[in-house]
């Protein structure tokens, strides 16, 4: 039996003698979370299939970095650690939370609910049990309600995972998402902050300004004090910049792989494994795990650009190469492997031309403004508060990087990512009107929200169509 | 009731009215409604303030299609659905929509509006938690940039001196609509609440002087008023809104003898419960009133446990026997609330008992709603307090 979790954390990038370590660790987590040794077995076939751990150490370090912090999560409380949590869609401030680790080692930071999502989602298949807790109470199904959101309530209440010392919360556009948190604060006593995220810019400001700033900023300095309290020693200004610089080249080097994965002919890197990648960087809680990333993010990218030079793809060269948005579904990782068995290449998602983050000029800015502001104005940066600002992110993407076609995969019931495709599919053919575009139904966290067959039809009639207009392109050259 | 008939009148004539004040230089300004919008700085400023309550209505949804998917609030789709449809006149003609940042249903609604028409919009900034001073400042701060919008669309200086006339009116207005309210305190209520909640639909619609007029011979013909004698439980509804043509719950729920006593929705007691300080800083005055003495919006973050101390007072001021929580499928914090609110209600030393009913503006689930409905009123009926 010890194998079967042996072979599975060296999948994970353990070293040989990290597994000895922390096995009883690992096992004790995965009884908690309800995953057997079958689910190990399965979970290792996953890894190879969907997300190269055979082929690439980089991705096994990833892996690593989603099965690591998940242990971690659920054995927090019993360790006697601080725990310090936000969820999504505000990923981006774990990274504030987590500049914590410069004032205390002992701290858990994070995303538990989306390391949830990705190793009982995406390796296991097996969080359906977690969306029915909280079904059976305060969300109920058949209403639309996040399964993200579902989740973070459903493992509280299953016991997988401990409630945190301090919650972030802040909703941004996204009201489910913290109202859930205030569920979280009414089942569970859990202590939450909310943070006044801003959201009257007009249309045509792409960074928020003056005012809205001002105010999301001042927010950040009473989370930064309370944030102090619960860890006891003062989570200063320059901890936060030191977490946010960190973070800043963590999605730097991130970006480098996106760009040479991006025109990468063939495709060496599955969408799949791409996207929990991706996801990793964003949701990064910098501090102690911030090496570890960075070394992942380098080899992967060492990896991916010499097979590149080998002219290795896991998709035939000259297909298709096409922009994902927002997500492929992290619980239905097979998802993206059907487009790519139908010979098209999932290039890329939207981030390629809509995530607001200039490294350069963010590193300019970090000597100018206290970290509380960089937070806020990173965050305000996010171009998903506008429909334009989305819409012309994806575009000016399609054109630079000569994409062949767009794939929508909106998840059900998001209000924020999900609800604007049927906008956004208008604003490609107002502005590219010889680009496929199509919209796919499916969902980031619940498989049971749309029929993978169903998908799987209309993914492969949507291969046909970015095959035939690309050829047609071609042919318009010549 | 001839006031309510004078009433009607004034709104079946009021868009042609309008029409015709705008060719003579008047503006429009539309609002979306949840109650965050000041009409009292918009009528100050010589405009015409109009809701968007209009509701209730399949084809609205259908219409919305081709720009929003499905699981966006019905009366969200609704508001956009209305203008593609060009059936009622007040989506047509507004000169400026006010679209305050309140739930991302409606957000998206703004979105639509902004991607698909050439209608001018003014985003009014509204802070979802309740942290004291800094949401204070930052909606003060709002109205600021809300009454120089309106000084620059009608070319009209607002003054102190005309905001607080505009105050006083509304104060009088919601001053007159809590008076009929409470009317419903009596075993005999004089006016139905279908009625009640149809006037602060026209609240919202009709010139507010005359609604002002209205309200007072309404509430001089209504307080020498009783209301025919029935044995029926009393019902409290509670939910984020009920659009103007969405009546179908309402009249279910007396068609099976219920009686509702009191509404606890946008277009009721959000509307007229408390109001504006008629002294001090005008725009201080409505940002106290607008954002910190409302009742709830599930949106607002936290909320539960000051909105659920709220349906408990009006419970008990009305002599509620049990409560009908009725929202719209696909309102995702409202579902969430209402599991706490009932849960709270549950383990009052005196419970109240709670019906969560949603709906999406479809004729199908009368019935289904019905059999719902009956069983609850049969139980209250068995149980009453």
């Amino acid at each position: 039996m010890a194998d079967v979790y042996k072979d599975f954390m060296e999948l994970c990038a353990y070293e040989p003698q990290e597994i000895d370590k922390e096995l009883p660790r690992l096992k004790k987590a995965f009884d908690r979370a309800g995953l057997t040794e079958e689910d190990v077995k399965r979970g290792q076939g996953r890894l190879v299939d969907l997300f190269q751990c055979d082929q690439f150490r980089g991705m096994r370090l990833f892996m690593g970095g989603w099965v690591k912090p998940f242990v971690d999560y659920i054995l927090s409380k019993d360790e006697g650690k601080v725990r310090l949590f936000v969820e999504l869609p505000q990923a981006f401030m774990s990274c504030f939370l987590g500049a914590a680790y410069y004032a205390r080692k002992d701290i858990v930071s994070g995303l538990p609910t989306m390391t949830l999502m990705q190793v009982m989602g995406a390796i296991f298949a097996k969080i359906d049990n977690v969306l029915e807790w909280a079904e059976a109470g305060c969300m109920p199904p058949g209403l639309a309600h996040c399964g993200c959101n579902q989740l973070k309530i459903g493992v509280r209440g299953l016991g997988i995972m401990p409630t945190a010392d301090l919650f972030m919360s802040c909703g941004a556009y996204c009201d489910e998402a913290a109202k859930a948190d205030e569920a979280l604060q009414q089942l569970f006593k859990e202590r939450v902050y909310w943070l006044n995220r801003p959201q009257d810019e007009p249309w045509d400001e792409p960074v928020a300004q003056g005012r809205r700033l001002d105010a999301y900023a001042e927010g950040h300095i009473p989370l930064r004090e309370m944030l102090s309290e619960v860890v006891g020693v003062e989570v200063t200004e320059e901890m936060l910049k030191q977490n946010f610089k960190n973070y800043v080249e963590l999605y730097a080097e991130n970006r480098k792989l996106a760009i040479v994965r991006a025109f990468a002919d063939p495709q060496p890197l599955r969408g799949a494994a791409w996207a929990s990648v991706w996801m990793q960087v964003m949701c990064n809680q910098g501090g102690g795990w911030q090496d570890y990333r960075m070394e992942a993010q380098r080899i992967l990218h060492q990896e991916v650009q010499a097979k590149i030079d080998r002219g290795e793809g896991v998709i035939p060269k000259g297909a298709p190469r096409v922009m994902y948005a927002a997500f492929l579904p992290i619980s239905t990782p097979e998802f993206g492997r059907v487009v790519e068995d139908a010979g098209v290449n999932l290039a890329g998602a939207e981030d390629l031309g809509t995530m607001a983050i200039d490294p350069v000029q963010m590193g300019a800015m970090m000597d100018l403004m206290p970290g509380t502001m960089l937070f806020a104005l990173i965050w305000l940066a996010n171009p998903y508060i506008t429909v334009p600002g989305r819409a012309q992110g994806m575009i000016k993407a399609a054109a630079e990087f000569n994409l062949d076609g767009v794939l929508f995969c909106p998840h059900f019931s998001c209000r924020i990512y999900g609800s604007d495709f049927v906008m956004l599919k208008e604003a490609f053919r107002r502005e590219m009107p010889e680009l496929p575009v199509v919209i796919v139904d499916t969902d980031i966290y619940d498989r049971r929200y749309y029929n993978h067959e169903q998908a799987r039809t209309r993914l492969e009639s949507f291969a046909e169509v970015v095959k035939t207009a690309k050829a047609a392109k071609e042919a318009a050259k010549v | 009731m001839d006031a309510m008939e004078k009433l009607s009148e004034h709104l079946r004539s009021r868009p042609v009215e309008l029409e015709r004040s705008q060719k003579e230089g008047k503006k429009v300004v539309a609002y979306f409604l949840g109650d965050y919008v000041p009409t009292e700085i918009i009528h100050a400023a010589g405009a015409a303030p109009i809701g968007l309550v209009h509701g209730g209505d399949p084809e609205a949804l259908d219409a919305s299609t081709h720009a929003i998917f499905r699981y966006i609030c019905p009366f969200a789709r609704a508001q956009y659905g209305y203008w593609v449809l060009k059936n009622q006149k007040y989506f047509q003609m507004f000169d400026l929509l006010v679209s305050p940042t309140t739930c991302v249903n409606l957000r998206r609604t703004t979105d639509m509006y902004n991607f698909f028409t050439d209608k001018p919009i003014f985003k009014l900034g509204v802070p979802q938690p309740f942290d004291g001073d800094r949401a204070v400042n930052y909606f003060k701060g709002s109205l600021e940039l809300m009454k120089e919008k309106m000084e620059g669309l009608t070319g009209n200086k607002v003054t102190d001196k005309k905001l607080r006339e505009a105050i006083d009116l509304y104060r009088r207005m919601r001053d007159l609509l809590k008076k009929i309210s409470e009317l419903r305190k009596s075993p005999q209520p004089p006016i139905t609440t279908t009625d009640f909640v149809w006037l602060n639909h026209a609240a919202h619609l009709a010139d507010p002087k005359f609604m002002v007029e209205t309200l007072d011979s309404l509430y001089q013909e209504l307080s020498k008023t009783k209301g025919p004698e029935r044995k029926a439980p009393r019902i409290l509804v509670s939910g984020p809104n009920i659009a103007m043509g969405d009546y179908k719950v309402l009249d279910l729920i007396e068609d099976c003898g219920g009686m509702i006593v009191v509404e606890d929705i946008a277009e009721g007691v959000l509307f007229y419960w408390e109001n504006v300080a008629p002294d001090g800083d005008p725009i201080a005055a409505l940002t106290d009133r607008y954002l910190m003495k409302r009742p709830n919006c599930a949106f607002v973050r936290p909320i539960i446990d000051r909105h659920f101390d709220f349906i408990h007072n009006l419970a008990k001021d009305f002599a509620v026997d049990g409560v009908v929580w009725y929202q719209l499928r696909l309102c995702e914090t409202w579902s969430i609330e209402s599991y706490f609110i009932a849960e709270k209600l549950k383990k009052l030393d005196r419970p109240y008992p709670m019906l969560k009913l949603e709906s999406e503006y479809d004729v199908s689930d009368a019935a289904q709603l019905k059999t719902r409905i009956e069983t609850f009123v049969d139980a209250l009926r068995v149980g009453s307090r």
